[in-house]
């Protein structure tokens, strides 16, 4: 039997996580270079919430959340926003 | 219910709809056929509410045997399935089922109120147009918990379909423009080099952000980010 891929509406949603799938497969190694501390602070960046806000959660100073932000962007090779968006999801730090 | 991978689902949902079709051509009564499938089972017209029969596992969950759900297919639908996931339902079901061929395959999630629950349940449904504009067609149900090593994923759709759901009147105030404008701020591009695409100057840009923060109520880059992919307006 032919195997098909459903089309309509969830069918993009199916096809942006299964593309999210081979990212994380691809990434893996790099990704687990993060420290816990780091990945700790890349869920938070992911869940919107801004450097003052992380230092107050984690009981660090602005400047120690920026040097994590930095690195995180180095290891990760995250050129834009939207590139920590993208492990968190494929990394399942956030739901979406 | 059976738990199945997300290839094995998609090869007995064809398989399903294969020998349902198959003996709806042969004979009147398809109860004894569909009864079989350990799925939530639902033939009906390709108007949708027009419902011809039901299977047993469909009145273990729902409540309502096949004689309930034919006779008094309004109650029955709008005491079981959530009123804008029906409206939903209602438009793009028959476009679907008039349009496409007859190969494809669509999934989709609608929310309904299983027997004993307080909430709706999130239901993935599959279905697929009819074979000619006369016959009847077939949409098979699972709970996202009960797909197996695809429930992960289905959750996660899930998550999405509904905040797709509750946002969307705010979503539809956007204009073209600014979904426009949306897409390549959720891929991460600058006001610079959005303005430099469009053609448009950096100040618009701003002007269209700004619009597009207040009525969508955005409050960070993920807030922009769940919009993005809820409604599908970027691929990763």
């Amino acid at each position: 039997m032919k195997k098909q891929y459903p089309t309509g509406p969830v069918t993009h949603k199916i096809r942006q996580l299964n593309r999210l799938d081979i990212f994380k497969q691809k990434r893996m190694a790099i990704f687990e270079t993060l420290s816990d501390r780091e990945t700790e602070v890349l869920q938070l960046i992911a869940q919107g919430k801004n450097n003052p806000k992380i230092s107050q959660e984690l009981l660090i100073s602005r400047a120690t959340v920026q040097n994590h932000r930095a690195m995180i962007r180095q290891k990760l090779d995250i050129k834009n926003e939207q590139g920590f968006m993208k492990y968190a999801l494929a990394f399942n730090l956030i739901d979406f | 219910m059976a738990h199945f991978s997300e290839s094995e689902l998609l090869e007995r949902f064809h398989l399903y709809i294969a020998s349902i079709e198959d003996q709806l051509w042969k004979r009147e009564n398809s109860g004894d056929i569909i009864d079989d499938i350990p799925l939530i089972t639902i033939i009906s017209r390709p108007e949708v509410l027009e419902f011809i029969n039901t299977n047993k596992i469909h009145q273990q969950l729902t409540g309502y045997s096949p004689e309930e759900v034919r006779e008094n297919s309004e109650a029955y639908t709008g005491n079981i399935v959530h009123s804008d996931s029906l409206k939903n339902v209602k438009k793009f079901l028959p476009e679907f089922y008039a349009r496409q061929g007859s190969h494809k395959t669509m999934a989709f999630v609608q929310y309904a109120k299983l027997l004993g629950e307080q909430e709706y349940s999130p239901l993935i449904t599959f279905t697929k147009p009819p074979k000619s504009p006369n016959s009847s067609v077939i949409r098979l149900s699972v709970t996202p918990g009960e797909m197996g090593k695809m429930s992960g994923k289905m959750e996660r759709i899930v998550k999405m379909d509904q905040f797709r759901l509750k946002h969307f009147k705010r979503f539809q105030h956007l204009t073209s423009r600014e979904i426009e404008i949306m897409k390549l701020l959720a891929y991460g591009h600058t006001n610079p080099r959005i303005a430099e695409q469009l053609f448009i100057s950096r100040q618009t840009v701003e002007t269209h952000r700004k619009n597009i923060k207040s009525k969508l109520e955005l409050g960070s880059f993920r807030d922009l980010m769940r919009f993005a992919l809820a409604f599908d307006l970027i691929e990763l």
